[in-house]
């Protein structure tokens, strides 16, 4: 029980460390966002509270030094500088690591704490040791109730005889918590009857706090006797009756006294605004409205401010139940194909229509099912902030990141197995791509390099791009390369998609120095072969002195493919339609007019082509004429002889299991509606597959 | 104390438009004078612009009679505007003591309210 609120609480916290990092990042560039510095306190602050309630007492005392300096920021008495935006960044890594220990059981490097709490001390004016934890009662305040009082506050008239000055009161209200405060005028007389030295005003406050009303009671304490004073305690905030709307206007007013529940009822029956109505009927003076008003604007924001902290809008699931969810529903997907086609050989009227409807609702699950595994992408991009950031310092060099379509959605494993390869590529851009500051200038160029992340939704697809304004990709250079590591013989003739494309050929790298960022030589073909993994591609534009564009195309999900399902005896086999470009016959002639090679002509144009059939070992014949499937991977054509071709399929990707996980050339399997099983067909890997035999 | 100074004069650009300077702290020793110098201007014209702009403090007296003047200018048919010239201390100073609102109080038919918005 405890390790599964300890679970929840670290993943909470990584969640807040990633919105804290952004935040931070977004701070130096605005430093004076009010907003953002309450940002960052407040995810200080839950991730001490939390910490120190989960027994994370060492996060939590770590946490107070921070949040104590964003407190001084909160309050005006220190300024956001690059320092200590640095020192807290660094604060933060500190954080993520004592979280990593915690379930290794290392101890975290205590040093590095103290150095970060002395720097920030430094900044903070403050001399002295650091303390080895924090005080425990202001790590315990965090917890206790917060609770909403409604305040009449109506001083006798002559207060300011006895040297009160009201407004200080109030002012001491505010310093307790949130705090409303509408001043009621209604009873002013005329200027002219106005004596000037006597108060006419009393006030409405709503004080959210979790002092208590002893608290609120002592502010008045010296005015007892001179005012009428009226505290109740409306909401508390740790209820479940929070869930429902706060209590209506009228509700308010006839609980103040400021109105009865007959002329309440009376107003009510016409059916208009109720402040507007019981203004006009004279019942009610605006400004009681009017504080009634801001009751129920001040609850909803105490409300809202605490709903942002827990993020109530969403539930937290592990990851596994919603894969065990599509699983289920890709299981669904398939009884219903079985369903559908049962229903249609018994020609049974209503079994057709119960099978129109299984499949319609099956289709939306499946929709459904597959849209809560989407995440936007956005929080990927934020990562990279902090990457470039970090790198560019590294590097000595400026560079900005600019980012766009950060609400596209992908699916969650896609947009997880995306991060390394997109570090790769944005580490490249700016190692190779960007250029030295004076070299920049010298170009003619900004001083300060930009990469431009995008992503956009294509069809089934997202595109990823990333874009620098470098020096562009250098085309001698590579073909130099290419010849010297002999992947291309010398004086091959190259488009330049075929030269761009060698970067990606394992261990290319045209950087003179190997750097700690990027070119060791071991990259770009990990990255490749990490996209096509997700079944994208990855496509690259450059131009010399202008820049660099990398363009990644990812499928939307993992768990659903469309597909062309094909027969070779009695097994079928599925392939992804992304990649087939068409399908064309073979006959007996063919096969003896090539003479044994493996090439078809398709339109004057020699197409390679692997029989699966001898590939995959099936005994039998093959019919008298057979199909071949053209594909196109990387630009290069490339058949697969099957005995039929039966049609395009949606398919929900199974995958193999463990025992079959080494299996070459299939990537996956599916149920048909018949209930057999067909083996999805790993196409890049069955091209490599032949051309390394060929070699 | 810094000396406060009540100073009316008739807006050359607009005839009945008494502007009433009001500069310095007016606290509660000087609501009295303060009150003079607000019925003086409400009598002299048929529209009174009270000018904040050099206001360096304003306390809850001062406050009052401000509302009851627009009350009275209201009740009298007359008009009654506060222009602070972004004043923040002017502003602080209603804000914090809760005066400050969305709409106009029970009294104001013509949506004038002087605590209403910002600027005039």
């Amino acid at each position: 029980m405890i390790d599964q609120h300890r679970q929840a609480f670290k993943e909470e916290a990584y969640e807040l460390l990633a919105e804290l990092e952004s935040s931070l990042l977004e701070l130096e560039e605005r430093p004076d966002d009010q907003d953002l510095i309450g940002r960052v306190f407040r995810a200080m602050h839950t991730i001490k509270g939390s910490g120190s309630m989960f027994g994370f007492d060492d996060i939590a005392s770590f946490t107070h030094e921070v949040e104590t300096i964003f407190d001084m920021v909160r309050n005006g008495k220190l300024q956001v500088t690059g320092r200590l935006v640095n020192l807290t960044l660094a604060a933060r890594d500190q954080i993520r690591a004592m979280l990593d220990a915690a379930d290794s059981g290392e101890a975290t490097d205590l040093q590095a704490s103290a150095e970060i709490i002395v720097g920030l001390r430094e900044l903070a004016g403050f001399q002295g040791q650091v303390a080895a934890a924090a005080p425990k009662e202001e790590v315990h305040e965090a917890k206790k109730d917060q609770v909403t009082y409604r305040i009449r506050f109506a001083p006798a008239r002559e207060i300011f005889v006895s040297g009160t000055n009201p407004l200080t009161l109030i002012a001491e209200l505010r310093e307790l918590g949130a705090c409303t405060v509408v001043a009621q005028t209604a009873g002013f007389p005329c200027l002219e009857e106005m004596n000037p030295e006597s108060c006419y005003v009393y006030w409405d406050v709503i004080l959210t706090t979790d002092q208590g009303e002893n608290a609120i009671r002592d502010v008045f304490i010296f005015v007892e006797d001179d005012c009428e004073l009226k505290i109740e305690p409306i909401a508390e905030h740790n209820r479940y009756e929070e869930q429902q709307d706060y209590k209506r206007l009228g509700e308010i007013l006839v609980e103040r006294g400021d109105i009865s529940s007959e002329d309440m009822k009376a107003v009510l029956s016409q059916q208009r605004r109720f402040g507007e109505l019981a203004i006009s009927q004279g019942i009610l003076h605006e400004g009681k409205v009017q504080a009634a008003l801001a009751e129920q604007q001040h609850i909803k924001e105490v409300r809202q401010e605490k709903q942002v902290a827990e993020a109530s809008s969403s539930i937290r699931v592990p990851a596994e139940r919603l894969d065990l969810l599509v699983n289920l529903v890709g299981e669904m997907v398939t009884v219903q194909a079985r369903l559908s086609q049962t229903a249609a050989q018994r020609a049974d009227g209503e079994l057709m229509a119960i099978a129109e409807e299984v499949e319609r609702l099956t289709a939306e699950l499946r929709d459904s099912a597959l849209n809560i595994r989407m995440l936007p992408i956005g929080s990927t991009f934020s990562k990279f902030k902090r990457l470039v950031r970090d790198l560019s310092v590294e590097l000595g060099k400026q560079i900005e990141m600019t980012t766009e379509g950060a609400e596209t959605e992908l699916d969650k494993t896609v947009i997880e197995k995306l991060n390394d390869p997109l570090v790769h590529l944005i580490r490249n851009s700016i190692d190779h791509g960007i250029e030295l500051p004076e070299a920049r200038v010298a170009a003619g160029k900004p001083e300060r390099g930009t990469v431009h992340l995008s992503a956009v939704h294509s069809g089934d697809s997202v595109l990823i791009t990333i874009a620098d304004d470098g020096a562009g990709l250098d085309k001698e250079a590579i073909r130099t390369k290419g010849i010297e590591r002999g992947i291309i013989p010398a004086g091959a003739e190259l488009s330049e998609k075929e030269l761009f494309n060698l970067i990606f050929a394992p261990g290319f790298s045209t950087a003179k120095t190997i750097s700690s960022v990027s070119g060791r030589g071991v990259g770009m073909d990990v990255v490749k072969r990490a996209i096509e993994a997700l079944r994208g591609s990855i496509d690259i534009t450059s131009v010399r002195g202008e820049g660099t564009r990398i363009t990644v195309k990812i499928p939307l999900t993992l768990a659903i493919i469309e597909s062309l399902l094909v027969k070779i005896g009695n097994d079928s086999f599925m392939m992804p339609l992304a990649l087939v470009d068409e399908c064309v016959e073979l006959t007996r002639e063919d096969v003896a007019a090539a003479h044994g090679r493996n090439l078809a002509h398709v339109r004057d144009q020699l197409v390679p082509y692997i029989p699966l059939r001898e590939h995959f070992a099936i005994p039998g014949a093959p019919p008298e004429i057979e199909q071949i499937v053209i594909t196109q991977v990387n630009g290069v054509r490339v058949g697969f002889v099957v005995d039929h071709v039966i049609g395009e399929h949606q398919t929900v990707i199974k995958s193999l299991g463990r025992a079959y996980k080494d299996t070459e050339g299939i990537s996956g399997a599916t149920i048909l509606g018949d209930g057999t099983v067909a083996l999805i067909l790993d196409i890049p890997q069955l091209v490599q597959a032949a051309e390394a035999a060929q070699e | 104390m810094e000396e406060s100074t009540f100073e009316c004069r008739q807006d050359p650009a607009h005839p009945g438009t008494r502007v009433l300077k009001v500069a310095g702290e007016v606290s509660i020793g000087v609501a009295g004078e303060f009150k003079g110098a607000l019925v003086g201007a409400l009598a002299g014209g048929s529209e009174v612009q009270v000018d904040v702009s050099a206001l360096t403090a304003i306390d809850l007296t001062g406050l009052q009679l401000l509302c009851a003047a627009h009350h009275s200018a209201g009740t009298a048919g007359k008009e009654f505007h506060i222009t602070d010239g972004g004043n923040p201390t002017f502003r602080d100073m209603a804000t914090s003591a809760g005066f400050r609102r969305h709409t106009g109080c029970a009294y104001d038919r013509a949506c004038s309210c002087i605590w209403v918005g910002g600027d005039n």
